[in-house]
């Protein structure tokens, strides 16, 4: 992966707590504008190809400053590394202070290029609307932040896709987590049109880390007119075995290694796990069916995010069994294979199909600290694969 | 033109939804092509329908949907714009 450099970390112990970097630059001597390039990073390891195309950077107190272009085009302007090898854990860590809140990204890119972050293989990006931050789908992930304060941005890779956070100045938030892009050589990228926005560092430890999901199963057994548990193995990274799925609606079943049912459908299951702020996603072989979030299992109270047999969505309260739509799209999806994220965190409730076609409810107090999560089936009968179950706030090492 | 609109519409209870998943949801749904709704007042499920039967939707509608839906007598545009 690259040459490794070993700093301490505090408490610096003779031989232990050390952390290695791939890559690493603190901008911490100061230089005028322009940078030129190559630059090497500051301590290192790794260097930098600078483009100042249109806006020059300058290095002071601490930070490297991303000016606006007076022309904006991508490509113009922006910071990227070396070659650095994918593997599951490799997590490119920056920190941001934002001055103007235009369009700015920090990401993986498949070549040692400035672009757009939408055209590389998986950014973080600030959007036009002050305080908010998409991913390189342009889907928004975060809303609520603010100019002239400390936030960091961390993407880390798995083995195919990544998961997104961003630390919001108290602490850090997955928000979302992706299966798709696995090129084996990537470059952290900084790409700037026309925000204003200063970074502390960026970092790529040689420290390994990845989210764990608390719930996760693959379904990967013999038939079954019962679920049994969680398997653990719904996910790239393993974790959340053993839970026992308990059945709220109809006879859900295990049949070919999926999730569903030999009946009419309208069939539902959830696991407690334990954590009621998570982000719960599975794969599933159509539409018609939905997320359950924050069932109790021992009453008909809970949320769902649906997708309906026409391909439009809605988020769903659920008190005694009846249904009250609190939020709809009409986005018309396309029947087939797709994949489906809820993100419930506090009283907020997000839904994503494939990555995209984004709904949200702001108001979903009713049971917000119920901790029990899982699958409902249409009537249609879909089967679901690869579900798992992930803390919104996960336990993160200190270099992030 | 897509618009974004908070728009003060009544509820449909589910004991009188006739669709295959019945559910409360606002009239507005029902009468007109909204791309996108998010029920904004937050009402409690267990007082539903509130008196007087009306509540706020934060909607995204086409602008001769929004035209259409400021001149019914049955709802409420408090404002909107443009997206």
């Amino acid at each position: 992966m690259g040459t490794l450099v070993s700093v301490c970390v505090s408490p610096c112990l003779s031989g232990v707590d050390t952390l290695d970097y791939i890559f690493r630059d603190d901008f911490t001597t100061a230089d005028s504008a322009p940078l030129g390039t190559p630059r090497a990073a500051d301590p290192g390891p790794g260097s930098w190809t600078v483009v100042e195309t249109d806006g020059q950077l300058s290095i002071a107190s601490g930070a490297v400053t991303f000016p606006a272009q007076s022309s904006p085009a991508w490509g113009d302007q922006g910071i990227v590394s070396g070659a650095i090898t994918r593997a599951s854990g490799v997590v490119l860590v920056v920190a941001v202070n934002v001055t103007t809140w235009e369009e700015f990204g920090v990401g993986w890119h498949t070549a040692a290029a400035i672009v757009d972050p939408d055209s590389a293989q998986h950014a973080l990006q600030l959007n036009t609307t002050n305080g908010q931050i998409d991913d390189d789908a342009g889907t928004a992930l975060h809303a609520g932040l603010s100019t002239g304060a400390g936030y960091k941005l961390a993407i880390v890779l798995r083995a195919a896709g990544a998961h997104y956070l961003v630390h919001d100045g108290t602490e850090w938030l997955l928000d979302s987590i992706t299966a798709t892009g696995s090129t084996a050589t990537l470059y952290a990228m900084l790409s700037n049109l026309d925000g204003v926005v200063v970074c502390d560092y960026a970092h790529v430890p040689d420290a390994l880390w990845t989210p764990i999901p608390v719930a996760s199963d693959s379904f990967n057994r013999a038939n079954s007119s019962t679920l049994g548990s969680t398997d653990g193995a719904g996910a790239e990274e393993s974790g959340g075995s053993g839970l026992a799925w308990t059945e709220i609606v109809g006879d859900p079943e295990i049949i070919s290694n999926a999730f569903t049912t030999n009946g009419g459908g309208n069939d539902a299951a959830t696991v407690d796990t334990g954590e009621s702020d998570v982000l719960v996603q599975f794969d599933s072989d159509d539409r018609n069916l939905s997320i359950v979030l924050r069932g109790n299992s021992t009453s008909d109270d809970y949320w769902i995010c649906n997708i309906d047999s026409g391909g439009n969505t809605q988020i769903r309260e659920y008190l005694s069994g009846t249904a009250t739509t609190r939020a709809s799209g009409a986005p018309g999806i396309a029947s087939g294979a797709m994949t489906l994220l809820a993100v419930a965190d506090d009283d907020d409730i997000t839904f994503f199909v494939d990555g995209g076609n984004r709904l949200t409810y702001g108001l979903a107090s009713a049971y917000k600290t119920a901790t029990c999560h899982g699958i409902r089936l249409g009537s249609s009968v879909p089967s679901v694969n690869n579900f798992s179950v992930w803390p919104r706030k996960p336990s993160t090492p200190s270099w992030m | 033109m897509v618009f974004r609109a908070a728009i003060v519409t009544s509820w449909v209870l589910a004991a009188d939804d006739t669709s295959d998943v019945p559910s409360n949801h606002p009239l507005l749904s029902d009468e007109y092509a909204i791309e996108k709704w998010e029920d904004i007042t937050g009402q409690a499920t267990n007082n539903l329908p509130p008196i007087p039967n009306e509540y706020t939707v934060l909607a995204e509608l086409d602008e001769d949907v929004l035209a259409a839906v400021d001149n019914d007598s049955d709802y409420d545009v408090l404002w909107s714009m443009e997206l």
